[in-house]
């Protein structure tokens, strides 16, 4: 019997950290999709202060998040979305032309790792 | 490479815990759901270990849940024999009053010679000595010998034999253990008047068994013989 109240402790544990760690990362991804759209508007204003605001603001966010997202999410998606992130500042203080590509591929690589970790049919199946 | 290592500590501790939460069972006992979350377990545990990049917490999630999803179901399976049945199956009678049922060997797709190498294991080398034979749900055969067959017990020949419990290691390398000696049902005094009786210290001892009629055979840490004594009657043995 102990085994058995032992074996529903711990599945109980995992299932509450799957659900929370599902809902952190949905609601950090949301934040960093609404930071690269902010960065978006802004350039398309030609504020390109906010531009660089909300950008380092997504910076910070993003580094926050990848290291507690690290303990669920495999590092190679992590990986390949830090490498665009970093490009992103150093675009804007250029001035470069490519900077609407990299966003639109950041927010696509977010909204991948928030779908990856969404309990989908398509993604347990 | 320190990481590699730390990482290979963390998974041995997981998986000598998923497998003590699942219970003592030998490999050839285990029941066809037990055998496949063992080799799921074993099998999972190599890739956080293989691949630095994949997160513990996603190799150790798979491994706690399907051991716990075990031990619920071999719990829930306990209460509900229907269950048990759907999971763990039943067990199937290959022998009935000394004839082989066919069909039922067909569908266990069990061919004569896995049926004489199962009687075998079992110490027997003729069919005409089987009355029953059952493979379990482990698929092991478990097998019931005809009466002229059966070997003679004491009740046949009525012999009265006190039931005993079993001798425990009472020291073991010079260590007393109270609980053994509690479980056999002697005391601390017991033995010192014993190894008084030996001329011996505790530390002289490799391991001492001991039981309830006062049995008890010592070994020693030098090569003396072993000290043999069957309720009271002492005999040396080289």
């Amino acid at each position: 019997m102990t085994r058995v109240k032992i074996s529903a402790g711990i599945l109980s544990l995992l299932i509450i950290l799957s659900i929370f760690f599902g809902i952190r990362i949905n609601r950090r991804c949301d934040e960093l999709l609404q930071l690269t759209d902010d960065i978006r508007i802004s350039i398309e204003k030609n504020d390109s202060s906010s531009a660089l605001a909300a950008a380092e603001k997504l910076e910070q966010r993003w580094e926050a998040f990848r290291k507690t997202a690290s303990i669920m999410v495999k590092s190679d998606k992590m990986t390949e979305i830090s490498r665009i992130n970093s490009r992103i500042i150093p675009m804007l203080e250029n001035g470069s032309e490519e900077i609407s590509a990299d966003l639109d591929e950041l927010s696509e690589m977010i909204r991948l790792l928030q779908n990856s970790e969404t309990p989908l049919l398509t993604n347990i199946l | 490479m320190i990481i590699a290592l730390i990482r290979a500590l963390i998974l041995y501790i997981l998986v000598i815990f998923a497998v003590r939460l699942m219970g003592k069972r030998q490999l050839g006992e285990l029941q066809p759901s037990e055998l496949v979350i063992t080799i799921l377990v074993s099998n999972i545990a190599t890739l956080p270990l293989e691949d630095v990049n994949i997160p513990l917490m996603v190799g150790v999630t798979p491994i706690l849940s399907l051991v716990c999803f075990e031990v619920i179901v071999s719990w829930l399976s306990l209460k509900h024999p229907k269950m048990r049945k759907i999971i763990s199956g039943h067990p199937k009678i290959i022998i009935s009053n000394g004839e082989i049922d066919r069909k039922v060997l067909r569908d266990l797709r069990f061919s004569v010679d896995d049926l004489m190498t199962a009687l075998r294991g079992n110490n027997i080398f003729s069919l005409d000595e089987v009355q029953y034979a059952i493979v379990e749900t482990t698929g092991s055969v478990s097998v019931m010998k005809k009466a002229s067959c059966e070997n003679v017990a004491c009740s046949d020949l009525n012999i009265s034999k006190q039931n005993s419990n079993p001798p425990q290691i009472v020291i073991a390398d010079g260590k007393i253990s109270d609980k053994a000696i509690a479980f056999a049902g002697l005391d601390r005094q017991k033995i010192s008047r014993i190894l008084q009786k030996e001329k011996l210290e505790t530390s002289d001892v490799l391991l001492m068994a001991a039981d309830s009629s006062g049995s008890y055979y010592i070994a020693e840490k030098n090569e003396a013989p072993p000290r043999i004594s069957k309720g009271g009657k002492t005999n040396d043995k080289s």
